[in-house]
């Protein structure tokens, strides 16, 4: 009827605001789960504070360059969540039948899913994680420019699209079988963890893995090449500094079309 | 008109068989061992505009399956769907704004959102233009009572208040099919019979076609103008109720409370089907003979202190059609 965009921008602030308003009518519940997260964010970084009272370096990395890189991993991981938490534990959208509620609706599945539970207390990740990126933003000594104002926007956007596609195909997993719990923990946990630090301490295997197959390493470790002025490619063309969005969006489509295939196959729960 | 147009529609499943744990359940996904189960078998019905049927079976029998398919959730494994031009699955956008369905297990509302909330955000999602919007919801609060639910949470409701708001959650954007999964289940006798009525005055008043599945035979037997029965995936049965009661019941049954236990009853083209203390069933045919010839000859015999004699009712006819299958 009206412009799609328009419709479908509309219906996901409403979808959203929908499931918003129903969390918070367990407010305490919502106060907790904010807290948790926080809570969760500092005890990482303090982890990392005392790992490098210990050790100085990683392989002419300094506490403040992996601040930065971890900050940058986890803006676009909280980036994601806010986005694509809903995939998560896609399973139970399986088994327990939901899935046919959203296809008797006149919208695609993806975006109904997606929209429908959005996780506002993830915003509070998203806090923790922005003021810990200025800091190291600030101790690592870059310079802010426009233009590097942008390339993080994009690095952060780009790589939290890495992340998703990763939700999608465990998603597409869970159509396919009725689970997912696991394939999810290894891909989006694994991820996380693997964008926190220079892939330069991997061996070569992980680190083609990493940049082939699953493309961790664009969503903090070439980026940040870019950013903190270094020359670690280690043995990849230094192109690579900008190949986030590429790389995202190739991982997406890809994972979009096993979604599809999914879709297809879905054989939902029976009766 | 026919609205609904199946043919030769299969479902089949291929469940795996997956072993427990983790590392072997990963190999389960590559492992080649399943089985299948055919849970719907070249099912062929063609509905008419306005129709009212009645779709039932036992569990595991294939009704939800159909239903899916009909609705586009599940694409069928072979077979052909036509419904009002357009085949569920491939055209789901378009086939489900022309749809409304009701799963009776599971609400489609918000669930920790007041009612109205849940029937504000379904103008939004299938584009209802607000006066048809207004129309409908002053049609549907009135006719199932809504006004003092629509400022409650969803959550809040009785099964039977939950169903009502259901009902009006998928009828709406004014869909031209409703398709409604065990609408009466769990509910009360008042209850149920609200629902009943509420079907019945939607298809004659807004010429809906309706589809439901039931266990509740009373639900058939008082709506529905055609009764379709599927057991292992196939239909066996298509047709009236009247018919259906003609042709399978010929069976009637005599209800007698003896006045003294008798150790043997026997009569003659009399089964008797089951015992309880004093209390014995009779069933005949009623064409081999006749009800009141039947009273003569136990009468004759036993000394009795009641008797009834019951309709063949439906619920009795289904499962013996279930029992034995279709003879012809």
């Amino acid at each position: 009827m009206c412009n799609p965009i328009v419709r479908y921008s509309k219906l996901y602030l409403l979808l959203a605001g929908a499931y918003v308003r129903s969390r918070l009518q367990y407010r305490l519940s919502f106060g907790f789960m904010c807290a948790a997260v926080i809570a969760g964010e500092a005890c990482l970084i303090g982890l990392l504070g005392v790992l490098f009272t210990k050790f100085r370096t990683v392989n002419g990395w300094t506490l403040p360059d992996i601040m930065f890189l971890y900050s940058l991993g986890s803006l676009a991981f909280a980036l994601m969540k806010i986005v694509g938490n809903q995939l998560d534990d896609f399973d139970r959208y399986v088994v327990r039948g939901d899935l046919d509620a959203v296809l008797i609706k006149p919208v695609p599945p993806l975006f109904y899913v997606l929209a429908s539970r959005v996780e506002l207390h993830h915003a509070s990740r998203m806090l923790t994680s922005i003021v810990i990126f200025c800091a190291a933003f600030y101790m690592a000594r870059i310079r802010l420019t426009i233009g590097r104002g942008l390339f993080t926007i994009i690095t952060v956007v780009s790589g939290s699209l890495i992340m998703f596609a990763f939700m999608l195909l465990s998603a597409t997993v869970a159509l396919l079988t009725g689970k997912s719990g696991k394939i999810t923990d290894i891909l989006i946990t694994a991820s996380k963890e693997a964008a926190a630090f220079p892939i330069s301490i991997y061996p070569l295997a992980v680190r083609l893995l990493l940049t082939f197959i699953l493309p961790v390493a664009f969503v903090t470790y070439y980026p940040a090449m870019h950013l903190l002025g270094k020359d670690q490619f280690l043995g990849m063309p230094a192109y690579f500094q900008f190949g986030a969005p590429v790389a995202a969006v190739a991982l997406l489509l890809c994972c979009y079309a096993l979604w599809r295939i999914g879709m297809r196959h879905y054989y939902s729960t029976g009766s | 008109m026919s609205i609904i147009k199946v043919e030769h529609l299969c479902k089949q499943f291929k469940v795996r068989e997956r072993p427990a744990g983790f590392w072997r359940g990963l190999g389960g996904l590559f492992s080649r061992t399943h089985h299948i189960i055919q849970a719907v078998d070249d099912v062929n019905f063609t509905l008419q505009r306005g129709d009212m049927v009645g779709y039932i079976g036992a569990n595991g029998a294939g009704k939800s399956t159909t239903i899916k398919m009909l609705t586009g959730i599940l694409v069928p494994t072979s077979g052909k769907i036509d419904v009002m031009g357009l085949t569920p699955y491939q055209h789901r956008r378009q086939y489900t704004r022309r749809i409304g369905v009701v799963f009776g297990q599971r609400t489609q509302l918000w669930w920790d959102l007041p009612v109205m909330d849940s029937f504000e955000l379904l103008k939004h999602i299938y584009e209802i233009p607000e006066r048809t919007y207004k129309q409908n919801l002053a049609f549907f609060s009135e006719l199932l009572q809504l006004d003092c639910l629509t400022s409650m949470p969803v959550r809040t409701l009785s099964l039977g208040e939950r169903m009502r708001c259901d009902l009006t959650a998928a009828l709406l954007h004014n869909p031209e099919i409703l398709y409604l999964d065990e609408p009466t289940i769990g509910l009360d006798v008042v209850a149920k019979e609200q629902v009943r009525q509420f079907l019945q005055r939607v298809n004659a008043e807004r010429q809906v076609t309706v589809i439901l599945t039931t266990h509740d035979l009373n639900d058939v037997e008082k709506i529905c103008q055609r009764l379709l029965i599927i057991d292992t995936g196939r239909i066996i049965y298509d047709g009236g109720i009247d018919a259906l009661k003609q042709r399978y019941g010929r069976t009637r049954m005599l209800i007698v409370d003896l006045a003294r236990a008798y150790s043997k009853i026997q009569i003659e083209n009399v089964d008797v089907i089951r015992r309880e203390g004093n209390r014995i069933w009779l069933a005949f045919d009623r064409d081999t003979i006749s009800a009141s010839e039947v009273i003569t000859r136990v009468t004759a015999h036993y000394e009795i202190q009641d008797l009834t004699i019951s309709e063949p009712e439906i619920e009795e006819i289904v499962r013996k059609i279930y029992q034995s299958g279709m003879t012809d």
